[in-house]
């Protein structure tokens, strides 16, 4: 009679925790009335006219107060306090990405 | 006494149920792995202790402890021995200069490389003479592959997907080998960043695969280091746009002839930092702005409205980083930089 083997165990490689803390900001119940920044990683040139025409639809259709623009020092190096301050302290909701 | 393990244990059938498991979940580089088996991990694990946390990679995030780690090494093939120079890489890759998360979702081609300076380098047989950016060594292969694993299952740098490069290259397999300080004229690297020379280092860089220079003719530095900025020169790498540090790894034989006209480390440097130079109407087409070449990184006092200005390919020429590696030859080798700063850590033993 076959004995039953016991099974080969490997470790997992993957990670069994994240950062504390990563969790998603309160979504805003609506877009009327807020301020909206995006962060343009400084990468293309055509992302100057994507954001604002963005911009512009936001305020037309959703009814947002007022858009700010920031941007990037460089799209290799990561954003700097100076840059990142103004958002968090006056804007309701930040857009940003990565690529192109 | 002895730490647990505390990563999540997979019951499979036997070790090769277990390469193809870690296949088909994307946990390896396309190469089968070693299966890591507690045992195997503890053996990796040594004296240390498993839970200490080493960071989080990006760019997703997931926790390094020195278990994880381990795991990743032994998966690679690595001896236990090799486990405190892939610390000290990680930790390299870490330093906010040295910004990983993008170096890790680009779509450009880099990948960190890594060289390794000190008696560690020859203690653990890591090469630094023929071959040494190839194939066929075991320290180099396997040290190298740990930490391209370590960025795909613990920092999430997967091709395709959050790896987002247009290409990668061969170096994503592995990229890591020692300086030739046996056979340099010159005080080491990680001499010339401060270390002692007792002291072990690795320095990780993120760049473009290697460019070979061949210079089978000259003798005199001043036309051997010519022909290297010429090929430092070419319009389309990162550093002509980006800056950052670019790296120059001379053969022996080109070192020594440079050398032996009392010329330093320092000489090469400066020489090659005068003559890799492009005047901006080469520029102007390529890199992330093309025609809107003003918006380039470059240093201030490149004019701009002067598009016969040259611009040096790394703003001072210590960027230039330039080590001795190599066997028997006159080859050099040019390693175009991402546009970031490579960052040189101490290997504790």
């Amino acid at each position: 009679m076959a004995q039953e083997q016991d099974p080969f165990i490997v470790l997992s490689p993957q990670p069994e925790f994240f950062p504390q803390g990563g969790v998603l900001a309160p979504r805003l119940e609506t877009l009327r009335g807020k301020t909206i920044a995006f962060l343009d990683n400084n990468k293309l040139q055509p992302h100057n006219r994507y954001f604002a025409l963005l911009g512009h639809l936001l305020q037309e259709r959703e009814g947002v107060k007022t858009i700010i623009h920031a941007q990037k020092p460089f799209f290799t190096r990561p954003a700097r306090e100076e840059v990142l301050k103004p958002l968090m302290t006056q804007a309701d909701a930040v857009l940003t990405g990565v690529g192109e | 006494m002895l730490k647990p393990l505390t990563s999540t244990e997979i019951p499979v059938d036997d070790p090769v149920a277990a390469i193809e498991l870690f296949m088909e979940r994307g946990w390896t580089d396309g190469l089968p792995i070693v299966p890591p088996t507690p045992a195997l991990v503890r053996r990796m694990v040594g004296d240390y202790d498993p839970q200490e946390f080493i960071g989080y990679i990006p760019p997703t995030y997931g926790g390094a402890t020195l278990e994880k780690l381990a795991i990743n090494a032994v998966m690679a093939g690595c001896k236990p021995a090799y486990l405190p120079v892939i610390i000290a890489g990680v930790k390299a890759m870490l330093t906010e200069t040295f910004n990983l998360h993008g170096v890790q979702s680009t779509t450009h081609m880099s990948t960190p490389a890594f060289v390794v300076n000190g008696p560690i380098a020859r203690a653990l047989n890591i090469n630094s003479k023929a071959g040494c950016l190839g194939s066929g060594f075991r320290a180099n292969a396997t040290i190298g592959r740990a930490l391209r694993l370590v960025m795909m299952n613990l920092g999430g740098g997967i091709p395709g997907e959050t790896d987002k490069a247009t290409f990668g290259h061969p170096g994503k397999y592995a990229y890591l080998w020692a300086e030739n300080e046996e056979e340099s004229p010159w005080e080491p690297f990680h001499v010339e960043r401060g270390f002692r020379a007792e002291d072990s280092t690795i320095t990780a860089y993120s760049c473009e695969p290697p460019h070979n220079i061949n210079n089978h003719a000259e003798r005199d530095p001043f036309q051997i280091l010519y022909g290297i900025a010429g090929a430092m020169k070419g319009t389309g790498h990162n550093n002509f746009y980006v800056m950052g540090d670019t790296m120059v790894v001379l053969c022996p034989e080109h070192a020594v002839s440079i050398a032996e006209h009392n010329w330093r480390k320092r000489d090469v440097k400066y020489y090659l930092w005068e003559k890799a130079r492009q005047p901006l109407r080469e520029l102007k087409y390529n890199g992330m702005y093309g025609a809107e070449y003003k918006k380039n990184f470059w240093p201030r006092w490149v004019d701009r409205n002067n598009e016969e200005t040259l611009a040096p390919i790394v703003r001072m020429p210590d960027d230039i980083l330039v080590f001795v590696a190599g066997g028997k030859g006159r080859h050099s080798v040019f390693i175009p930089g991402w546009g970031t700063r490579a960052v040189t850590q101490k290997i504790e033993v």
